[in-house]
This record gives structure tokens, C-alpha cells and sequence, in this order.
């Protein structure tokens, strides 16, 4: 799994995305995360971005009670949020090709 | 009205947890509420931190698999984050927060000691009998250890029981750097006589203030190492 400043960039946007689907709370993000295949992240982990990102406007949250039972922080996106993770889908479209052209042996045999 | 909202909610969050989860909640909270942020933010970041510990409690994970190897680790993300964002405006304000209280806290001590010298200059509840002025004074003393005792703990009385064993801590070292402050100025001016040194309001102010340093720094060095 990628590792350092990329992956902590690339879960900003990922985080957004699977917020973007439903309302959810931190524990659940994690669990979601864990099941695309990032499995060393942490609630640890993911608590400052979702923090960062209620700061800067992009989510909005509410205490309250699960179905369940437990007390719970409730996510959602707002517009705001929805605006980034656009931005974000497209300098990821943008870098991935970036990347696999760069790193593709027969495109670089090509070229020379 | 809020505080009393804010306790409520938190002693219903933190009510269940036990053992580690306990613990690393109490770790928390001390690193978070010294830290240099929005009061508005160590709230929560707390909260947010105490429903993170029961939800793992109660799905049975360790506190590591939740949070990480260092529990100071998060703690220094989440600060991270919120001083990443914070305005111009925010910093002025948390700067003017401080020295408000640093001010409020002197001025307290000084009237107090205004109060002390007014009494006794003019001789308006005692007659001078010296054993009995020194003992009035030492309850006027211990009022005023005890208004700064309040104003150290202004900040945890917010949270549940934050650690009873570090507020008695801070306020023995207080007690004992009072008392040693105190014996070196009596040993400068042993020529003086020790109850006209208790009279002078402006000697104890000293003493009080160079106590109330260290204690300061002693509570944020036992905060910064987790203690």
C-alpha cells in the first residue's frame, strides 16, 4: 500500500468519497477504508483528517445516538466538501496517467 | 449553563470506560487542554477523543489498534490541524485570553493583599496582639492559595475527575515552594522581625508570585510529559 505525503494526500479525497455516499461516523470510515485495501489506517489516522476537513468546511457533523445504542459523531458531505472531491477525481485522473506513463517501459522505449 | 451541558455529555461518554481505554482517555484530555488551541477545539477534540476509546472499547480493540503505537502522536496531529486553520483573528484572541487571566490572577492577589494591608495598618478588627494577627494572616494566606488553586484548576473543572492525584501533586509543590521562598527571604532579612515581614503585602506578593512561577512550570512540564 503507498506510504508517507502520497498516501496522506490521496486519503483526504478518499475519505470525502466515501463520506460523499452516505452519512457515516469515524469507526465506519475506517472499516470502509480497510475493506478498499488500505489496511494499516487508523481511527488515529483518519480522526485528524476528518477534523481538518470540518474545519475547513468541506463536512459537516452531529452528535447522537446510534440505532444501536452508542453515542455517535455523524458525518456528511456539504457542497463545499462536494466541490473538492470533484477536484480531487480529476488531479487523481490527471496523476494516475502521469504516473503510468512515466513508469510504463514501452511507452518510454517509444519514445526514444 | 454550557459548562454544566458539556459535563453532562461527557460523564455520559466516558461513564463506561475502564482500564487502558480510561487511562488513555485521562492522557488525552491533559495533553489536549494544555495545548495551545481554541478552548472551543480542546472540547472537541476531547469528545470526539472519548467516543473514538468507547467505540473500540466496546467492538474489543486495544487502544494501539485504535489510535496508534503514541497516544501523543494523535494528540499532536489534532493540533496540528487546528493550528494549520486558525486565523490571524483566533491567535490574537487565545493571546489576549492568556494575559487576561495572567492579569486577572495578579490582580486577585493583589487586592487581596491590599485588603490585608488595610485591615492591619489601621487596626480595625485586632488589637496588636501579635499571635493572633500571625494566625489571621495565615488564613488569609491559605484564602489566597486557595483562589490560585481554583484558578489552575479552572480549566480541568470543565471535564470529568481529569487526574485527583495530579491536582494534589501540583498543589503540594506549590505548598513546599511557598515554604522555601519564604525561608530564603526570612534568611535575607533576618535583621527584620519575622511578623513585620508577614505585614508587608508587597514581600508576600513576591513570594505568592515566584511560587505560582513555578508551580506554573512544573504543571505544564508534567503535562508535556504525560505525567
Amino acid at each position: 500500500m503507498a506510504t508517507g505525503q502520497l498516501l496522506k494526500g490521496v486519503l483526504e479525497g478518499c475519505i470525502l468519497g466515501i463520506i460523499s455516499k452516505k452519512e457515516t461516523y469515524g469507526y465506519e470510515i475506517v472499516e470502509y477504508l480497510h475493506r478498499y485495501g488500505f489496511d494499516d489506517i487508523l481511527e488515529g489516522t483518519v480522526y485528524p483528517i476528518l477534523l481538518r476537513l470540518e474545519k475547513r468546511g468541506s463536512l459537516s457533523s452531529e452528535y447522537r445516538k446510534s440505532e444501536i445504542g452508542p453515542m455517535r459523531k455523524y458525518v456528511t458531505i456539504t457542497e463545499v466538501g462536494t466541490k473538492e472531491l470533484g477536484e480531487f477525481q480529476e488531479s487523481w485522473i490527471q496523476l494516475q496517467r502521469a504516473v503510468k506513463l512515466s513508469t510504463c517501459e514501452t511507452i518510454i522505449n517509444d519514445l526514444d | 449553563m454550557v459548562n454544566k451541558q458539556y459535563n453532562k455529555e461527557i460523564e455520559e461518554l466516558t461513564v463506561n470506560l475502564e482500564g487502558e481505554y480510561w487511562s488513555t482517555y485521562v492522557d488525552i484530555q491533559m495533553y489536549i487542554m494544555a495545548a495551545n488551541i481554541p478552548h472551543k477545539d480542546q472540547i472537541r477534540i476531547v469528545q470526539d477523543s472519548a467516543l473514538i476509546l468507547n467505540e473500540a472499547m466496546e467492538n474489543g480493540n486495544a487502544v494501539k489498534e485504535v489510535l496508534g503505537e503514541r497516544t501523543t502522536e494523535y494528540c499532536e496531529n489534532a493540533i496540528k490541524e487546528i493550528n494549520q486553520i486558525l486565523s490571524s483573528k483566533d491567535k490574537l484572541l487565545m493571546s489576549l485570553e492568556k494575559l487576561l487571566f495572567t492579569v486577572s490572577a495578579i490582580f486577585s492577589l493583589f487586592s487581596s493583599l491590599l485588603i490585608i494591608d488595610f485591615i492591619f495598618s489601621r487596626n480595625i478588627v485586632l488589637q496588636s496582639n501579635g499571635d493572633v494577627k500571625i494566625e489571621v494572616i495565615q488564613i488569609l494566606q491559605l484564602v489566597i492559595l486557595s483562589i490560585w488553586f481554583l484558578l489552575i484548576n479552572k480549566t480541568n473543572k470543565k471535564l470529568k475527575t481529569p487526574s485527583f492525584i495530579k491536582k494534589t501533586i501540583i498543589f503540594i509543590i506549590f505548598i513546599i515552594s511557598l515554604f522555601i521562598f519564604s525561608l530564603i527571604i526570612f534568611s535575607i532579612f533576618d535583621t527584620i522581625a519575622p511578623e513585620s515581614l508577614f505585614l508587608n503585602p508587597y514581600l508576600l506578593l513576591i513570594i505568592t508570585t515566584i511560587s505560582i512561577i513555578i508551580t506554573y512550570f512544573f504543571s505544564k512540564w508534567m503535562d508535556k510529559n504525560g505525567r
